[in-house]
């Protein structure tokens, strides 16, 4: 045990010395949790706050049945709700950021609809929020879908000799189509902050933790392995001052990242218990990870390179850039074998509000990483560099 | 006889197909340094290798000190200093970082480091830039490091692989010094080479060791006896020189003798023992003796003889 922390401790001062690690560790990766979050998350972040412009330059009983919807929506805080005069006012009132998007009722458009012979709603948005664009859109096209439910009902009741005012008011009287309620986080989602800063750490922990184990192939090309294999020492605190030191590092980086990044950015990580068996199991993971790729890289800048190629395909393909669903497909089931889905899963169970025991399961899966990969560096490394 | 620090008995190495090292078989007493002389691939790293533990032999044994070392054997390692042929030095550390790190694997602490620290530096002249970056050294420096590293712990055998490779002539030099001064301190020390000047200058006794076999062993006299080859002795003289050539043919220990304008060619058995002899017949006969010079047939001609091929090749 001491010749093991004695070689960690040399390790760790040649990793603190060379600054390779503090870069890799903590600096690119809060780096570009801030940058990530401040280009995608600020504008979005936690419940969306949305404006909306309408302009009505038809004033007819129809068109006030879509002021109606919209004027509800304000009230109940789902948006907020500006009147334009014409759609350059409503422009002007996109262009500087006042409102998101705008819907654009235009002159005779319920004389149209009552008619039956077409008009169309228009919708004014900005090339850098389409989120309000699309929203809009939505809105609008869910009121025509419902205008024109009603004109079937009054066609249909027509055609069957019906009463048609019977059949319209009834059409009328139907629950409201268009409902934005709960534009928010579902309740198993990390807020945008949390989610990059998560993301790139677990993303940097496999380049921090790789520090440690790729050590074990520059002691053999520096020599060194040598006197510490002719030292009165077991080859089995080589091996593990190695992967004590990759630990370490990992351990560092992540507990950094999460205290500097909650404290600076507001991240919101849950229950620090189940965070900090999340951490551990993903440490673990990428120390055996990385180990493996070293066991069976000859040379340490061979290792490296096949541990970057590695490490940025396990986080691509663990959702670890972006926060989008990954579906129930191929995808997903792919994603599931990297540990950074799971400590991401973790951290989302966590912010549902669960307690510890919601974060078992990965911290399981990412034990099992670390072990079965651990496990075979291990066998590599004994029948190879040790042998 | 003492018992050896070190005796390897018959070790074998295969890697694949290579058989590297065959039965190799050797002893170094307290005191002694005992060269391994071979050209490159002749399997010395090998055997140094499986002597400091670092390799397993297929077969045979290594005992230092009367124990049995093997990869996995911890005791026996602390009385064996290996200075490897690569440099095995942390460059981004100090000098004494590099020495207090190493000293520490063989459980030194405290002042007792710190005094071997400042010995070892001492010894091989690094005193002065003992706290600059290893990788700030010249090549030499580092080799010397390199040994530093292997005296720290005050070891009973010193194995040095090659320790002057690539080494300018001024820190080799030093470093030859430093392993005269370390065997006549008592230290055993096992020494690789492929150069037969280091090898004749501070082996006591060398094996001459090719294709993984060591061809025969001695020292410098014996293994020049092994193959006939004899020493010469080359006087210069002036005045008259009547009568003493035969006196010296007919000498004990001397072979022939030939004489041209005032300039002897004598053909020895042992240049050291004859000497006084032959000086004394140069004085009989009232001969002034200008210059003298004894050649001795190296190791060079000894394997040249052994293996039909030259150390370098």
């Amino acid at each position: 045990m001491r010749a093991m922390m004695l070689i960690a401790g040399k390790d760790l001062r040649l990793r603190i010395r060379d600054r390779s690690a503090l870069m890799v560790g903590l600096v690119v990766p809060f780096t570009l949790a801030v940058i990530f979050s401040l280009i995608l998350g600020n504008a979005e972040e936690g419940p969306i706050e949305l404006s909306f412009g309408v302009v009505d330059a038809d004033r007819s009983s129809v068109s006030g049945e879509l002021m109606e919807v919209l004027v509800s929506l304000e009230t109940e805080g789902i948006f907020d709700l500006e009147t334009a005069g014409d759609p350059d006012a409503a422009q002007a009132l996109i262009d500087e950021g006042t409102i998101g998007a705008a819907i654009v009722i235009p002159a005779g458009f319920g004389e149209a609809v009552e008619s039956g012979s077409g008009t169309r709603l228009t919708v004014l948005g900005h090339p850098d929020r389409p989120t309000s664009s699309t929203i809009a859109t939505s809105i609008a096209e869910t009121f025509a879908a419902n205008i024109e439910g009603v004109r079937l009902a009054a066609v249909t009741a027509a055609q069957i000799g019906a009463d048609v005012g019977a059949a319209v008011a009834e059409a009328q009287s139907a629950p409201p189509s268009v409902s934005l309620a709960g534009i928010e986080a579902a309740n198993r989602q990390l807020d945008l902050t949390t989610f990059f800063v998560a993301g790139m750490a677990v993303f940097f922990l496999f380049f921090t933790v790789q520090f440690g184990v790729t050590s074990l192939l520059e002691e053999q090309r520096e020599g060194t392995m040598s006197r510490l294999l002719a030292a009165p020492i077991s080859r089995g605190a080589i091996v593990g001052a190695k992967a004590v030191v990759s630990f370490a590092l990992g351990l560092v980086s992540m507990g950094v990242l999460i205290g500097v990044s909650t404290v600076l950015l507001g991240a919101e990580w849950g229950n620090p218990l189940g965070v900090a068996l999340l951490v551990v199991g993903g440490v673990v993971s990428a120390v055996g990870i990385m180990a493996v790729v070293a066991a069976f890289a000859r040379t340490p800048e061979g290792a490296g390179n096949l541990q970057a190629v590695i490490a940025v395909g396990l986080g691509m393909l663990g959702g670890v850039f972006f926060p989008a669903p990954l579906g129930d497909g191929v995808l997903a089931g792919l994603a599931m074998l990297t540990p950074h889905r799971w400590f991401m899963t973790g951290l989302a169970d966590l912010a549902g509000g669960g307690g510890v025991t919601v974060v078992f399961p990965s911290v399981v899966a990412l034990l099992g990483f670390g072990l079965v990969t651990g496990g075979l560096a291990a066998f590599r490394i004994r029948r190879t560099v040790m042998a | 006889m003492t018992s050896p620090v070190l005796a390897v008995e018959a070790i074998s190495k295969t890697f694949g197909e290579i058989q590297a090292v065959r039965g190799v078989s050797f002893e170094i007493q307290p005191g002694e340094t005992y060269g391994l002389l071979g050209p490159n691939g002749a399997g010395k790293t090998t055997s140094i290798n499986i002597v400091a533990g670092l390799l397993e032999p297929d077969a045979g044994s290594v005992r230092v000190l009367g124990e049995s070392l093997t990869t996995r054997t911890i005791e026996p390692k602390r009385s064996v200093g290996l200075v490897p042929q690569e440099l095995a030095i942390y460059p981004d550390l100090t000098a004494r970082e590099n020495l207090r790190f190493f000293g520490r694997l063989y459980d030194l602490a405290g002042v007792k480091l710190s005094t071997r620290i400042d010995h070892v530096l001492d010894v091989v002249g690094l005193s002065d830039r003992a706290d600059d970056a290893a990788k700030e050294y010249s090549g030499g420096m580092k080799r010397r490091l390199n040994i530093a590293i292997g005296l720290l712990h005050e070891p009973r055998l010193l194995i040095l692989d090659e320790p002057t490779v690539g080494v300018d002539p001024q820190s080799r030099n030093a470093i030859l010094e430093s392993v005269e001064e370390l065997s006549s301190e008592g230290l055993a020390v096992l020494y690789t080479t492929h150069y037969m000047e280091e090898a004749e200058r501070l082996c006591d006794r060398v094996g001459i060791i090719d294709d993984g076999e060591i061809k025969a062993e001695g020292d410098r006299r014996g293994l020049v006896a092994l193959i006939g080859e004899k020493d010469r002795i080359v006087v210069e003289t002036v005045g008259a020189t009547d009568g003493v050539t035969e006196l010296l043919t007919a000498m004990a220990g001397v072979s022939g003798a030939t004489a041209v304008d005032g300039r002897f060619d004598l053909l020895v058995d042992d240049a050291a023992s004859v000497l006084p002899a032959v000086f004394g017949s140069f004085s009989e006969h009232q001969v002034t003796v200008t210059s003298l010079q004894v050649i001795e047939p190296d190791l060079e001609a000894v394997f040249l003889h052994l293996t039909g091929k030259a150390l370098r090749d």
